[in-house]
């Protein structure tokens, strides 16, 4: 693997960039593993990473249908925090920020994150609330939020209009400094090189058609475009296709799949210091380090696997960033797309066993498995090199959904996110 | 955006009228106190999900504000058909055949 | 722009008022009679009665105000042969009328509906950006738009707006 430093920089640029080479190899799957990763996203592919690195499980393939990175890592809209409301969640989300801190390092590959600092809107009394009882939660958590006046909030992002006529006045912020936004592809990159570094296979282009168990109910491996491939264990990690990979085990799901649409302006010089949401009107905005304003919406209201959602769902999304931001209100779009996200009725993810024995499932992260890429991948990898979960991700079971221990975020935050 | 038709108006109409109502024909328990927690996980959270023609509700909200069901496929999000509520599960491969 | 709109004075108009009309709103129970009423869309006048068909067991009542209490004996009396719910909502809504040749364009901006659908005489309950309205077309050019109270200031701001905008020549 090329080692990444200042000095390699400048040798290749001396050398006309012809000295790098290929980051990881399109590898061709072998007869059997001892675990297959289906979905090569960054939460897969994280999770490849610290298999290899704190497990020392290195025979490992990520299989995806498409490219690497090519779903849902390659389609949000960037934004990591970890301000959370119910312990479960404060902790694993806040795990990943701390591992997000020092991911460029860790990886010798640099993610681009940005603690910009992510500020949610509150519109109405009820958000005034809901936020600040969050910044008191996470405060006895340990997780850095804190909560802003109008005038503050209007301080910290000058192009917000706090005026008290505006169609969605602004009657506070709750603030994360230590929330910004990374670089999704790299992410997905990062992993990959260093993963494929340590010897995983990471195998694009073919889907997985089924999973295979043996006459003992245990999973003996994937049926893929390119035939059957052995393997001990098989962790899902297939966003919004979980469930119809799951099915394929006779595992039913909890979930569902919405589209999710992202959109992004011409770029501008840099006017935009953090990251807006507005969770009550579905409307999040940031600058990317290329000066383009990356626009994200809520999901459209019908299940889709189409990858595309309807276009009323962006101009609403628009005329929101419009009233919110108004210097923008002559900005141009430029492209827009959709992913394809599975959301789980509590809104919290699901990470761990399944009824089927050495079959996992990481999933049901909705609209905000970015932001968890590391802290997921790193409990996946634990829980399935040891065959129990890390403490940190013990209540995100499937079995929850029987014994009624929710960890309900929707209704902590009255809105999907 | 989607042109949904509605079985009670007879008019193709746009999504903007209609409010999405989840996954169709999943009836409520008869006898509520004797079901399992597996069956009312079942029923509360388990959905089909499919990627495929999919049975969903759906309700003309800003129109004549009744519900009925549809029959759309995921992948191209394309209506197979739409008919009144409590009319019978449509047969999917005759739909396809057609 | 619309030729008509050249240079003239004849930009839609609106007025905002509190309907002096009453209108009452008719649930009647599920039943065959009331879906095959939907089906031929039974509208219907009476003299300065007009009863609204909005779905296969909805109607919408405009009259008189002084007509109200004839109304409500009325449904009374039916209600042993057609149960219903009678529900006054007079003091919900507020209506808009919108006319002049750039009426129908200016409805477009946030109503979905294909309006040259919409026959004079005829209404239909739609929605309005995110607020739901009953839309009457009273002429070829003149509208008329039922909307709650609460909403009534979004919906004036947008067709303010509109108005504006093609008044402008957007």
């Amino acid at each position: 693997m090329t080692r990444f430093s200042a000095f390699a920089v400048v040798k290749n640029a001396l050398t006309g960039h012809t000295g790098w080479r290929e980051q990881w190899p399109d590898a061709q799957p072998k007869k059997e593993y001892d675990v297959i990763i289906v979905g090569a996203g960054g939460h897969g592919l994280g999770a490849a990473y610290y298999l290899a690195k704190e497990h020392g499980i290195t025979n490992v393939a990520v299989i995806d249908r498409g490219w690497l990175g090519g779903g849902n890592t390659g389609r949000n809209t960037t934004i990591i925090r970890s301000n959370y409301l119910y312990d479960e969640s404060a902790r694993l989300y806040d795990h990943a920020l701390d591992l997000w801190d020092g991911l460029s390092q860790d990886l010798n590959y640099n993610v681009m994150f940005s603690r910009r600092g992510v500020m949610m809107l509150a519109h109405n009394v009820h958000d005034v609330q809901s936020f600040q009882r969050h910044v008191h939660s996470n405060r006895l958590n340990g997780v850095d939020n804190r909560w802003l006046s109008a005038e503050e909030a209007k301080e910290f992002c000058p192009p917000l209009n706090i005026r008290a006529d505006a169609r969605y006045p602004v009657m506070g912020a709750a603030l994360q400094m230590r929330a910004g936004t990374a670089r999704h592809d790299a992410v997905a990159w990062g992993y990959a090189r260093t993963a494929a570094a340590r010897g995983v296979d990471i195998i694009q282009n073919c889907p997985v058609i089924a999973i295979r168990r043996g006459p003992d109910g245990a999973v003996t491996g994937v049926d893929t475009a390119r035939g059957f491939i052995g393997a001990k264990k098989v962790a899902v990690s297939a966003a919004g296709h979980t469930s119809v990979v799951m099915e394929s085990a006779g595992v039913r799901m909890p979930l569902e799949s919405f589209p999710l649409q992202a959109l992004v302006s011409e770029p501008i010089k840099p006017v935009f210091p953090c990251v807006v949401m507005s969770n009550t009107v579905h409307a999040y905005i940031s600058q990317s380090d290329k000066g383009e304003l990356v626009i994200g919406s809520g999901t459209d209201q019908y299940t889709s696997y189409s990858q595309r959602g309807g276009l009323p769902l962006i101009e609403h999304t628009v005329a929101a960033i419009c009233e919110i931001f108004p210097i923008f209100n002559r900005m141009r779009m430029l492209r827009k797309w959709g992913g394809t996200v599975d959301v789980t009725p509590d809104r919290s993810a699901i990470i761990g066993k399944t009824p089927v024995p050495n079959l996992f499932v990481n999933c049901g992260w909705g609209t905000g498995g970015f932001k968890a890429t590391p802290g997921a991948a790193h409990v996946l990898a634990h829980t399935v090199a040891t065959g129990e979960p890390h403490s940190l991700n013990a209540a995100f079971t499937l079995d929850r959904f029987r014994t009624g221990r929710l960890i309900d975020e929707a209704a902590a935050a009255a809105v999907a996110h | 955006m989607l042109l949904i038709h509605c079985p009670y108006c007879d008019e193709t109409l746009p999504e903007l009228e209609f409010a999405y109502a989840g996954e169709a024909h999943i009836a409520r328990p008869l006898d509520p106190s004797a079901m399992s927690d597996e069956e009312w996980r079942d029923f509360l959270f388990i959905r089909s999900n499919p990627k495929g023609p999919h049975f969903e509700r759906w309700r003309h909200i800003h129109g004549c504000a009744r519900f009925f069901n549809a029959v759309r496929d995921t992948v191209s999000d394309r209506f197979l058909m739409t008919y009144k509520a409590g009319e019978p599960r449509p047969d999917l491969s005759k739909l396809e055949a057609a | 722009m619309p030729p008509g709109l050249c240079g003239s004075r004849n930009w839609p108009r609106w007025r905002g008022s509190r309907s002096g009309a009453r209108r009452e709103r008719g649930d009647a129970g599920p039943g065959a009679r009331a879906r095959a009423a939907w089906r031929g869309r039974s509208d219907a006048r009476a003299g300065d009665r007009t009863a609204l068909c909005l779905g296969p067991d909805e109607w919408l009542i405009h009259a008189p105000e002084a007509e109200r209490d004839a109304i409500v004996e009325a449904g009374a009396a039916a209600y042993a042969s057609a149960p219903h719910a009678l529900v006054e909502i007079s003091d919900r809504e507020i209506s808009y009328a919108v006319s002049g040749p750039a009426a129908r364009e200016l409805l477009t901006i946030a109503c979905p509906r294909d309006l040259d659908r919409l026959a004079t005489g005829r209404a239909m309950r739609t929605v309005f950006d995110t607020a739901q309205v009953v839309l009457w077309r009273d002429g070829e050019d003149a509208f008329r738009l039922d909307v709650w109270r609460s909403f009534a200031p979004h919906v004036r701001a947008l067709l303010e707006t509109g108005r504006a905008e093609i008044a402008a020549g957007f």
